[in-house]
């Protein structure tokens, strides 16, 4: 531990190096203020990407909602927002929170909303239907999922809009190469995917969160 | 100054207020509480940075502690699910018991004998297993007969025999066979629904074992060999090093099991329908036979037994390698089944030459789209990059990138040479992703341009490809297939995936119906070894433009064949083609080739192709010179009446299962088919659900499991004890049903539908960059106020 006198003497010393001073338009800044603002900048960046992550899911919801209720209506697909890459397939809703799910689990759907990932049975036909979503964001409530659940779920067969319910009947935490999750069953199934564990600040975490549920 | 600092706290405090503001829905759960509380230490411990650096290494293991918390209260409620024949690595009998603390646990019983017969036919192999098990307690017994099986392997038969009770696995329609198995199981008698946990793992109930009894059990199953690096190689399952041991039981049994030998019948028929250079066994000594029974005939035909009764408990592994000369090698054989001709085509590689590089043009198509942003677009310029560098300079190229709308490098293809390939170079490190997936019209261009080089008539000796990188989120589907089959022309099609979750149905047809291949990519590391591999496959095809002879048929004869398209033959892999003969000319279907002519002429050629721009034929009458063979099963009384047939002088053997590999074929694409229809936007319920009736006539018509048929099995006789069977029932209902969810279909994981890869990535950097931004701002409010207090 440093002795309050030197610590006076390394301040005096580091005052004596913040003599170094820029003048720019009359105003002399030192290389210390420099630093700091420039900490606040980062920071503020940092803080901002965070709020826009958050903020893009809560919203996109919004115009994603749009472009289903038309597409639920009418048959017609209409893109969320004209530079889209996606359109919305199906409603889910779990514990009265509804989402829009988008066709395709691209990294930068994911970012929208919950998506459905196009190698699996497509939403509301037979077989394994498989959805990914966010962990922090639209699936965070899968944490508080619990076997015996209701899903439910709204999506457009032959011209008509079919709303089907699912029950949990399964939870478990696999590792991200474990794929048999996705294998296809002769009943209908979903499952629903998120990372692991759920209050990580890991952007990359290895496991996944399954929840399963069976049509009834 | 003062004012900077003033305004600079209120910033603050904004920022905070938004990140609050954020994060409001999730504000009150316990989560984020803990995550805030946790922060809050910061401030009061951070002096200098380098502190602040340890302090965020102890919050980070903080929180991996409160992950590992959360994970030890799921597993205490039971959300984990653990197999305990996951590590299963050998067949056996494991008895049910329960462990020290009350969990379900298995215990081996002892094997008396095991009789394996193996049965080759081109790349075909059937497996018989026989086993023998004993009950030597003095107790019932439930038990769980499990047997690892290789990859691409279903089971299809099973019997049974418990003391006198004799339990046969029969195929039947899925409602039909969930009926069968509650009808039993309310009358007291033991069923099973025989289905597939894992893919790789084959697992039956056996209810009631009596004292001292002896259980039999004998299940059939059928693979696709593979061919690779010039060899087929069949391995069946003896090893025991990782067999599942309950920790419970007596630890003796696990040790020296390296050393440990086991009584074993084992033969293999093998027919491989070609010259064989070499039959080795890597473990076990073997003794070869060669069937003397062939007229002329160079392929050989061969009986491969073990030398020792008793063998060492390691997998058996056979290999051989089939002669390949500087021509393509074809085998041919047929199979009688219920009065119907099944017959299996193989054609060989000839061994690779470099007089036989071709010139190529290749256009790239790469996907920019929105939907690959981020690791998806880096793998894929990575792969681009890698192929366009691995370009001969004779070759020519080009390259469209694709979002919103398409847009070419060229107007022509160039020829690779440096200055054409750096300019690609250029190109692809501009590209991003972004904007929408306007597939069609990349495909437009590329086929435009190829019909405009056609026009102009340049010269066609090139031989053109098209390598599409994309991740395949598309939503027209059906249009591009048609796009795809009506201008693909002479030009060969290569899909390459990209990404986590690409959409691998679409591409895995869009290639099909391209004349070309698949190949996935799932991460950055595997970008340059899988691009090596399909770079190398496509320089040189051996054999194209396959196609039937319609005219090799008979009056009012039809073949249905399976692939229905027939790409092109390259050296990595032989082709494998199977058919039916329909005799009647009622018999027809979308798949069926139609043969108009009435006259057919016998000496006509079943396949021609070209081959090194040469034409190539493939006749059955080449059968005589030694070319192939054609085969008949005989130990079916059936087929009888058809060995007048056999005066070609074709070998008898016991050609096995081809019927059952077209079947399957014909499943995979009827599957194909029904998923096509799904994926419309209108659908055709009808059209899906005579699909649905034709897979399932199939499947019943060839004893195969698929989606909507499943194996059955159902004791005929009671013997257990009274109070004994209400336990067991309920137990073995409760464990059937549980599998009966759990149903997972092999025969769909062999044919196109398996998944590959990790599951899709589904967290954000968002709490990441709010802790470390926290981080930031708390250190230079420190340092500004250290600063002010210095001034002081």
């Amino acid at each position: 531990m440093k002795s309050k006198t030197e610590v006076a003497v390394n301040s005096n010393d580091s005052k004596r190096r913040n003599n170094k001073v820029f003048t720019i338009m009359h105003h002399t800044i030192s290389v210390e203020t420099i630093f700091i603002y420039a900490i606040f900048v980062f920071a503020l960046v940092l803080l901002g990407d965070s709020f826009y992550i958050k903020t893009k899911a809560q919203y996109a919801q919004y115009l994603i909602g749009n472009s289903w209720q038309y597409y639920a209506n009418t048959g017609e697909i209409q893109k969320p927002w004209p530079w889209a890459d996606t359109f919305p397939i199906a409603e889910l809703s779990i514990q009265d929170t509804s989402h829009f799910i988008l066709s395709g689990a691209s990294g930068r759907n994911l970012a929208f909303g919950p998506a459905h990932l196009a190698n699996t049975a497509s939403l509301g036909s037979e077989g394994n239907a498989a959805i990914a979503g966010h962990r922090d964001t639209h699936f965070e409530q899968l944490k508080t999922s619990k076997l015996g659940d209701l899903i439910y779920l709204t999506s457009r067969q032959e011209d008509k809009l079919v709303k089907q319910v699912f029950r949990v009947s399964d939870i478990k935490i696999v590792d991200e190469k474990n794929i048999d999750v996705l294998q296809e069953t002769s009943t209908s199934t979903l499952t629903l995917i998120t990372c692991y564990p759920f209050d990580s600040i890991d952007p990359n975490p290895s496991q996944r969160y399954i929840v399963k549920a069976e049509l009834i | 100054m003062a004012i900077l600092q003033r305004s600079l706290i209120v910033v603050t405090g904004l920022c905070v207020f938004g990140l609050i503001h954020a994060a409001a829905p999730n504000m009150f759960t316990p989560a984020y509480t803990s995550l805030f509380d946790n922060q809050r230490q910061y401030p009061s411990s951070a002096e200098s940075e380098s502190s602040i650096k340890n302090e965020v290494k102890t919050q980070f293991s903080l929180l991996t502690k409160t992950g590992t918390v959360n994970e030890i209260n799921v597993q205490e409620t039971n959300i984990f699910y653990t197999d305990p024949l996951a590590n299963l690595s050998s067949s056996g009998l494991f008895i049910r018991a329960v462990d020290e603390q009350g969990k379900p646990a298995f215990k081996n019983s002892s094997e008396l004998s095991t009789e394996v017969d193996i049965n080759v036919t081109g790349m075909i192999a059937r497996t018989r297993v026989s086993q023998t098990f004993k009950n030597n307690s003095d107790t019932w017994q439930d038990g769980v007969y499990a047997f690892p099986l290789p990859e691409n392997a279903a089971v299809d038969h099973l019997l049974l025999k418990v003391g006198n009770r004799i339990i046969e696995g029969q195929i039947k329609q899925k409602q039909e066979a969930k009926k069968i198995f509650e009808k039993a199981k309310q009358e007291g008698k033991k069923a099973s629904l025989v289905v597939q946990h894992r893919p790789n793992i084959f697992t039956n109930e056996v209810a009631n074992i009596g004292p001292g009894e002896e259980i039999e059990v004998s299940i059939e199953y059928q693979q696709t060999l593979r061919f690779a690096d010039g060899e087929y190689s069949l391995r069946y399952p003896l090893d025991i090093k990782e067999r599942y041991q309950p920790q419970s039981s007596n630890e003796d049994s696990v040790e020296k099991s390296n050393f440990r030998r086991k009584a074993l019948t084992l033969r293999v028929n093998l027919a491989s329908g070609t010259h064989l250079n070499n039959i080795t066994s890597e473990n076990h000594p073997i003794v070869t036979h060669s069937s003397a029974n062939q007229i002329g005939s160079g392929a050989s035909q061969y009986e491969i037994s073990l030398a020792d009764e008793y063998v060492l408990q390691k997998d058996f592994v056979l290999r051989w390698q089939p002669e390949l000369g500087s021509q393509p090698q074809t085998s041919h054989f047929s199979q009688w089944v219920n009065g119907e001709e099944y017959g299996l085509v193989m054609i060989y590689p000839p061994l690779p030459d470099e007089n036989l590089d071709q010139d190529r043009e290749i256009t790239f198509i790469l996907d920019t789209s929105g939907s690959m942003a981020g690791d998806a677009i880096k793998q894929a310029k990575q792969a681009l990059a890698f192929a366009v560098d691995d370009l001969a300079a004779s070759d020519k190229f080009n390259i469209i990138q694709f979002n919103s709308h398409a847009e070419q490098l060229w107007r022509t293809a160039k020829f690779a040479d440096s200055t054409n390939k750096a300019d690609a170079f250029d190109f692809i490190a501009s590209l991003t992703a972004n904007g929408g997936t306007e597939m069609h019209s990349a495909l437009s261009v590329a086929f435009d341009s190829a019909d405009k080089a056609k026009a102009e008539n340049e010269d066609d000796r090139f031989f053109k490809q098209i390598l599409f990188i994309t991740d395949g989120s598309v939503s027209n589907e059906h249009s591009l297939m048609q796009l795809i089959s009506t201008r693909l022309g002479s030009q060969r099609l290569f899909t390459i995936g990209i990404g986590a979750a690409p959409n691998t149905y679409f591409m895995t047809e869009a290639a099909k119906m391209g004349k070309g291949s698949f190949t996935f990519i799932a991460d950055t590391s595997q970008v340059n070894e899988k691009m090596q591999t399909l770079l190398e496959k496509i320089k040189a095809p051996a054999l194209t433009n396959i196609q039937f002879n319609l005219k090799a048929l008979g009056p009012n004869e039809s073949i249905e064949m399976y692939p229905d398209t027939i790409g092109d033959l390259y050296h990595e892999e032989p082709m494998v083609l199977s058919y039916k003969k329909n005799a009647s000319a009622t018999a027809s279907n979308q798949h069926a080739h139609e043969n108009t002519d009435d006259f057919a002429d016998i000496n006509a050629p079943l396949l021609v192709g070209r081959y090194n721009n040469n034409p190539w034929q493939f006749s059955l009458t080449q059968e005589l010179s030694g070319k192939s063979i054609k085969q008949y099963q005989q130990n079916k009384p059936d087929n009888s009446a058809l060995n007048s047939e056999t005066t070609l002088g074709t070998i008898a053997t016991r050609a096995q299962g081809i019927n059952v590999l077209w079947a399957r074929e014909k499943i995979a694409q009827l599957s194909r088919d029904k998923r096509k229809l799904e994926v419309q936007p209108v659908e055709s319920k009808e059209q899906i659900d005579s699909l649905v009736t034709e897979i399932t006539q199939t499947a019943l018509a060839h004893h195969i499991v698929s989606q909507y048929t499943s194996l059955v099995a159902v004791d005929t006789e009671q013997t257990a004890p009274e109070k004994n069977i209400q336990n067991q029932q309920s137990q073995e209902a409760m464990l059937a049903e549980a599998e009966l969810k759990r149903a997972q279909l092999a025969i769909a994981q062999a044919h196109g539908l398996s998944q590959q890869g990790l599951l899709p990535q589904t967290a954000t950097r968002a709490q990441l960059n709010m802790l470390i931004a926290l981080l930031l701002l708390t250190m230079a409010v420190l340092m500004l106020w250290r600063r002010k207090h210095d001034e002081i």
